[in-house]
């Protein structure tokens, strides 16, 4: 019966396609067109898998559900084709005003709305498919009755209202479905321009529009809190000021959307009775009929992935983040760009200007690349762990990896995947992961366990189409947990088979795995390492050229001191970058006029790496009250009487009082030479026990005797 | 007030003395700066032209102010920070190892500062996980070009380390040290070596930039110093008091005995803060009888700061 119904739909519908087609048909077309056939298929295969869950939960029918989810299939591909055939023809009537023949527009335009709330109620459709299961009857005998209800709307004498009003919304969707699959900023600028004419196109022709709107809008308080909401959203979304106009005419839609979803949850226990005016009848309808539409469609949502039902998705409250992110105020005057070869130098060696290219690191980037990108490909999952010390490159590649394969998913060399980064340092608990990247993933909110549930059955469950997701775990370390759960869940989730997880994990030493990671959980991460040897003084000599990148501000030989010395001792990038930037500086400084410049030479390296690599403690010695030093030279004398590097204050005390009659000075008071000996463990000179021992706190040198001896002895 | 400007000549002596007192004290107890670093100016330059390109350029950038106690390393800190913020007011945040006691507490009082809990309006902050996730999304929106250099002052730095894992140290160095918004942070402490309670990845993190604040100051300087705290400002308003005052101040710092008392302080310590504490107890002694310190005045106040009061206390 019900395909017997959907059938005739479908035949309606092929008569629809002689009708003439809006620029907005010719749009959808556009973006339709984009999917290849398979493409479209296998979404709509991974639409019916993606929903189940949502599905199970809310009802229990899951057989009729099914059904009807194949006819909508068949009806969705019939409109696809449809839609194909009818390009030609938009394009051909656009110009011809689209009231020639009142009929087919209307029906045309239901089915666009058909589609439009499709498309739309993506967002919605978990709250309606509690209703969805059984209105297919309900939606396809609809569908039949359409043209004579259509005929009474037209002699209502509200053709352009009905017709129009369906039409805006058509505009909009299309931009939602056009941005979705790629879930980037840029395509989305990139649409805008050729949707914006369409739109334009639209608010010419409907000046009914604001008419049959108002009354919507007026008549529920939650649906206007709701729809300014989501304007107040889209605006802040929306950065493109030039395409403001555009912008306007998708609000509107957007908010009418979001009421009609919202009223159409309430409504489905409701008596129709409710509706007084002949566009709302109309509109009424082409929900119906748009909701099991809305079910093929899901295309978008499963893109979006939100596929588990959340209240946030509940009509009252939009889906959106409900708080802004903030941000730091601006600032009152601009940066002032840097002016001379010195300062451009700086900018250059600050650690946090993104480098052209990654030198040093070629063969390190082939290796992640690959094991990447055949990951991607073959869809599969598989783990990777990257050690290294601090400063060798190691986020700095990956993220050099993930910048190139998104890259090439732009176009379309490899299939798109997400990426999505978490910092074990970044988080004030290792359970906090699961919740990161849950809120990465799909912008959902969720506490640790939860979170952790969640994903477990996103990653277990098969999902048609889904995309590869790769996931950078940085200092891994940091995750460890006394069960080691976190870790545990990270490495088993890729080997699911329906995974399609790349996790790559960052940590700093190389036997990480084999020292605190239990068998489980090492056995899981696999084999695949790598590991980021320290930087040669040739590499980093090579890093600093390629990041002045032809500035002179260096001579050779500073620079071949710079990386040998920090090559020598760590091998840390960041390390030579700052010593370089602060040699700039002691150049600048140096120079009489600051105009005059010359080029930073090896005085200014030497300046800069002793003032980096030297301990202040011989300076702090020096730089201490006669009654310091003295006490010091106590210490001292007292470690070599009772051969011990360890004495009491009072042992130490009497020393003092002795160099003092030595030394021709008044003897200290205990309560003086307590507080000499406090000062001095303040700096770290010495250590101390607790003060509140008094006279029987122990005393231990934090410096060796010979440096003591050494800076006392130089005045 | 009028009557004062009328026979400015001529104050009364009780009022001059009040002046001076009023004066003194605030200069000695909320420990103003001098009008120019002494002995540090190549570092005070050095940390000026910092926090200058973090205002002016919007350069990220780090750096650790270590000094022994009483070297007004914070007083340091905060002048610098007025100076440099000539053209663009920069936002401060200081924040002391000793209030901030763990980066759950730090971080609620870094929100407060940069008023950040507005924005969200009347939304109360759950987790500590929560707020380091929002603040840290914060910062990243900003960038080099558009928003405003943060500074921050972490005070007892070597407090800080000892959090846990070093959360709000690795975060905001790492935030200093990536393109995000621009940050100063700049660590006071006194520890020398605090650069080995870092670990690793902060240190890696950290620009390894210190300033030494150690001046090693000769008696006659000391001396020098002594007399600048009491000498009274120019436009005090009774000239004839003023002229009196800073007679006796010479005379004083001329005086043997009260050289060997300043010699047995200095020996002792050469911080202002010893200075400040022997010169308010001469201060106090001051009144309409005996307008001036007198050596007597210091020999007694120098015996009761070296006084053991643990010795006097069996005495009694």
């Amino acid at each position: 019966m019900r395909r017997a119904t959907s059938g005739e739909a479908r035949y309606s519908r092929a008569t629809m396609s002689a009708g003439k087609a809006g620029a907005a048909e010719a749009e959808s077309l556009h973006s339709a067109t984009k999917l290849s056939a398979s493409k479209c298929l296998s979404a709509k295969r991974r639409t019916a898998s993606a929903r189940t869950p949502g599905v199970r939960k809310k009802l229990e029918l899951s057989s009729p559900e099914k059904s009807s989810m194949i006819h909508d299939d068949v009806l969705c591909q019939l409109l696809k084709e449809d839609l194909e055939s009818q390009v030609v023809l938009a394009q051909r009537l656009s110009s011809s005003p689209p009231q020639s023949s009142p009929q087919t527009p209307l029906r045309k335009n239901h089915g666009a709305e058909d589609d439009v709330f499709c498309l739309k109620s993506s967002s919605v459709f978990l709250t309606r498919l509690s209703g969805t299961s059984s209105p297919p009857d309900d939606s396809s005998r609809e569908l039949l009755d359409e043209s004579p209800q259509r005929g009474e709307v037209t002699e209502a004498g509200l053709p352009t209202g009905s017709v129009k009003t369906p039409r805006r919304r058509n505009a909009t969707p299309r931009t939602k479905k056009a941005t979705t699959p790629s879930r980037r900023k840029e395509p989305k600028t990139l649409k805008e321009p050729a949707l914006a004419v369409l739109a334009e196109v639209d608010h010419e022709n409907s000046p009914m529009l604001p008419v049959a709107d108002t009354p919507r809008s007026s008549k529920r308080k939650s649906a206007q809190l709701v729809s300014s909401r989501i304007r107040k959203q889209l605006n802040l979304l929306d950065n493109h000021q030039d395409l403001n106009s555009d912008d306007e005419d998708e609000f509107v839609p957007s908010k009418k959307e979001l009421q009609s979803s919202s009223e159409d949850d309430d409504d489905e226990g409701e008596e129709e009775a409710e509706l007084d005016s002949d566009e709302e009848v109309v509109m009424k309808r082409g929900r119906h009929v748009g909701t099991p539409r809305s079910k093929q469609k899901t295309r978008s949502s499963t893109r979006t992935p939100r596929k588990t039902p959340s209240k946030k998705i509940t009509p009252g409250t939009p889906r959106t983040p409900h708080c802004a992110t903030p941000s730091i105020p601006s600032r009152s005057l601009p940066a002032r760009q840097p002016a001379n070869v010195l300062e451009e130098a700086r900018t250059r060696l600050h650690v946090s200007s993104v480098p052209e290219s990654l030198p040093c690191r070629e063969q390190e980037f082939q290796d992640i690349y690959s094991f990447v990108e055949s990951k991607i490909i073959d869809g599969t999952g598989g783990c990777m762990y990257i050690s290294g010390v601090p400063g060798t490159g190691k986020t700095a590649t990956v993220h050099e990896v993930m910048r190139c394969l998104q890259h090439a998913a732009d176009v379309d060399e490899i299939p798109p995947f997400h990426f999505i980064e978490i910092n074990g340092m970044k988080m004030t608990d290792p359970h906090q992961a699961y919740v990161q990247i849950l809120q990465k993933l799909t912008g959902q909110k969720a506490t640790a366990d939860h979170a952790a549930a969640l994903l477990e059955k996103r990653f277990s469950n098969p999902a048609p189409r889904k995309e590869t997701t790769v996931l950078l775990v940085d200092e891994l370390d940091l995750l460890w947990t006394r069960k080691q759960n976190v870790m545990y869940n990270l490495f088993d989730w890729p080997t699911r088979r329906h995974a399609r997880l790349v996790v790559l994990t960052i940590a700093n030493t190389m036997d990480l795995p084999e020292r605190i990671m239990i068998n489980r959980v090492a056995s899981r991460l696999g084999l695949t390492r790598m590991s980021f040897q320290p930087y040669s003084f040739k590499q980093l000599q090579q890093i600093i050229m390629s990041r002045l990148n032809k500035v002179k501000a260096f001579e050779e030989d500073a620079l071949q001191l710079v990386s040998r010395k920090v090559a020598a001792l760590s091998g840390d990038a960041r390390r030579c970058l700052d010593i370089c930037r602060r040699a700039t500086e002691i150049c600048e400084h140096s120079a009489a006029e600051p105009s005059a410049t010359g080029l930073v030479g090896m005085s200014h390296v030497m300046e800069a790496l002793n003032e980096m690599f030297s301990s202040a403690y011989v300076t702090a010695i020096k730089c201490a009250s006669v009654q310091e030093q003295l006490f010091l030279r106590a210490v001292i004398a007292e470690f070599r009487r009772i051969g011990l590097e360890e004495a009491t204050f009072q042992q130490v005390f009497v020393q003092q009082q002795a160099l003092c009659r030595v030394e021709g000075l008044q003897p200290v008071s205990v309560s003086e030479g307590l507080a000499v000996c406090q000062r001095l463990g303040a700096c770290r000179l010495l250590l101390l026990e607790p003060s509140r021992l008094g006279v029987l706190q122990r005393v231990r040198l934090n410096v060796s005797q010979d440096d003591v001896l050494f800076a006392l002895k130089a005045d | 007030m009028s009557k004062r400007k009328v026979t400015d000549a001529h104050l009364p002596v009780g009022e001059c003395i009040t002046q001076l007192q009023e004066i003194l004290r605030r200069r000695l107890c909320c420990q103003q700066l001098p009008d120019r670093p002494d002995g540090v100016e190549a570092q005070h330059k050095h940390l000026l032209e910092l926090l200058r390109r973090t205002a002016v350029h919007g350069e990220s950038n780090s750096v650790l102010i270590v000094g022994p106690q009483g070297s007004w390393k914070n007083n340091a800190a905060e002048v610098r920070v007025e100076r440099s913020a000539g053209g663009e007011r920069s936002a401060e945040k200081p924040a002391a190892g000793l209030l901030q006691t763990d980066d759950r507490i730090a971080l609620k009082e870094i929100t407060r500062q940069l008023h950040l809990e507005n924005v969200v309006g009347d939304k109360v902050f759950g987790s500590f996980a929560e707020n380091l996730a929002f603040l840290l999304e914060a910062l990243k929106k900003g960038d080099r070009s558009s928003s405003r250099p943060v500074l921050f002052v972490l005070d007892e730095f070597d407090l800080f380390a000892h959090h846990k894992n070093q959360t709000l140290l690795y975060n905001l160095f790492d935030v200093s040290q990536s393109a995000q918004a621009p940050i100063a942070v700049v660590g006071i402490t006194c520890r020398l070596d605090v650069l080995e309670l870092l670990e690793k990845r902060v240190k890696s993190r950290f620009s390894h930039r210190q300033i030494h604040l150690l001046s090693s100051p000769t008696f006659p300087q000391y001396v020098d110093r002594v007399r600048t705290q009491l000498s009274l400002p120019d436009d005090f308003p009774d000239v004839k008091f003023a002229e009196d005052w800073k007679a006796s101040v010479k005379s004083l710092c001329e005086d043997k005995s009260v050289e060997d008392v300043l010699k047995r302080h200095f020996n002792s310590s050469r911080d202002f803060r010893s200075m400040h504490m022997l010169l308010m107890l001469c201060l106090s002694r001051v009144s309409v009888s005996k307008p001036a310190i007198r050596p007597a005045d210091l020999l007694e106040a120098s015996r009761l700061c070296f006084t053991d009061s643990k010795a006097n206390m069996l005495h009694w």
